[in-house]
């Protein structure tokens, strides 16, 4: 019984690491190249928890570029940006859904 | 951190289910206060072990209530659980969070009950105390669903919410009314030879698990069905190898509760002081025991991720 029960409890611990509020899609596209979009706006798989959830967007220097104004409504998160020059950015995101689990993850766009 | 939360969420949701499952059985399934008790001899005894169980399961509820936030706040803050005593992070967690708004909730409901516990009021006959004790107990079960999986997604929510508190309401009368049938077949069984009294309450409890059991398989698949895109999932994710280990033991259950139907039931029908009325209580037991495994594995799914759809 004690073996079944470390078992199983090491089994739930090896899984829990995994996502559970999942980026369903955003915008501009994971991956994309176009013009240089005026805010980025990610919807999520699940409803967000505003107090610990946060988007923010780097350049390839690893400077923040955008306009520090988040917000979380729902399941989607959003942050504007100020006129971005060609070049590749990345889109780091941290979610905890309503069902308490955290979960985080980045992509990239281009801008021509 | 991750121990600790399914530790406590496996407490906690079975402190609920037999919190509520022990009034339930009292009040519907022995019908205390119409069948007389007191002049069937048995019942004196089950009533100690049936208050002091509830006592018991209440202060496990508040502890594992308390645990659970207590993980989900470290799990929240990405912080160590030391860190998470922070009162600043207890505080955002309890104010900014629907998780704390529920637990806020629940709290108030946890006040009320052991208000009607320690008035001795959810013990008392069928007054209108033990049917609110039994009503409140059920409100901080079904709450719960507020705090899983079908409280977060982003389609067909509601539908979602109401099949989970049905699953889980439903589960609260069978499997977790065997816990307090074995009680009380222990307590006959030890009160001297058992009389015609016993079989209706036996009955009534064999006709409600049937009915649970059907209900059980209805909301348990419909739940499935919003968090599995596909059969292979079942296999392929942890939560869905979970999901099959849940229901082979609640299969198990089944059986056993079947052979219990058929083959311990007609015998005490003829006699009902007949040596079967043990063998009965052992094999309530028994199954009592692979329902709190079930349990354990209900915290654990609540731990783990449903497969990701698309995958």
């Amino acid at each position: 019984m004690r073996k079944l029960l470390t078992l199983l409890l090491t089994l739930a611990a090896a899984t829990a690491a995994q996502a559970h509020a999942f980026l369903d899609h955003a915008d501009p596209r994971v991956g994309s190249t176009g013009p240089a979009p005026g805010h980025v706006e990610l919807w999520m798989t699940e409803e967000l928890e505003p107090a610990f959830t946060q988007v923010k967007v780097y350049d390839a220097q690893d400077h923040q570029v955008d306009r520090k104004d988040a917000k979380i409504s729902g399941s989607t998160m959003t942050v504007s940006l100020p006129a971005l020059t060609p070049g590749t950015y990345k889109v780091k995101w941290s979610a905890v859904a309503v069902d308490t689990h955290h979960t985080n993850g980045t992509f990239t766009f281009t801008v021509q | 951190m991750i121990v600790l939360l399914v530790l406590a969420r496996t407490l906690h949701i079975g402190s609920a289910l037999l919190l509520t499952s022990l009034l339930f059985f009292r009040l519907v399934v022995l019908r205390e206060g119409r069948t007389e008790p007191e002049k069937a001899g048995w019942p004196i005894a089950f009533n100690r072990q049936l208050q002091r169980g509830l006592g018991g399961l209440f202060l496990l509820h508040l502890l594992s209530g308390a645990a659970w936030f207590w993980a989900v706040t470290a799990g929240m803050n990405d912080s160590s659980l030391r860190e998470a005593l922070d009162p600043a992070q207890l505080g955002t967690v309890l104010l900014q969070t629907q998780f704390g708004w529920l637990w806020s909730w629940r709290a108030g409901l946890a006040l009320v009950f052991g208000a009607l516990l320690l008035t001795g009021s959810a013990a008392r006959g069928r007054s209108a105390g033990s049917w609110l004790a039994l009503g409140v107990s059920g409100l901080l079960l079904g709450s719960l669903t507020w705090a899983g999986h079908a409280a977060a997604g982003t389609e067909h929510r509601i539908a979602h919410l109401g099949i989970d508190l049905a699953h889980l309401a439903i589960a609260a009368i069978w499997p977790m009314g065997l816990p307090p049938l074995a009680l009380f077949l222990r307590a006959v069984a030890r009160a001297g030879p058992a009389g015609p009294e016993v079989m209706p309450i036996l009955q009534r409890f064999s006709r409600l698990s049937l009915a649970c059991v059907i209900l059980l398989l209805a909301t348990g698949i419909a739940n499935a069905l919003f968090f599995f895109p596909s059969w292979s999932a079942l296999v392929t994710s942890t939560y869905g190898r979970l999901l099959l280990g849940k229901v082979a033991l609640f299969l198990v259950m089944v059986g056993l509760g079947a052979f219990n139907r058929f083959s311990f039931l007609p015998a005490l029908m003829g006699d009902p002081a007949s040596p079967a009325l043990v063998r009965l209580q052992r094999a309530v037991l028994l199954e009592s025991a692979i329902g709190l495994v079930v349990i354990s594995i209900v915290g654990m799914m609540g731990a783990t991720s449903p497969p990701v759809p698309g995958s």
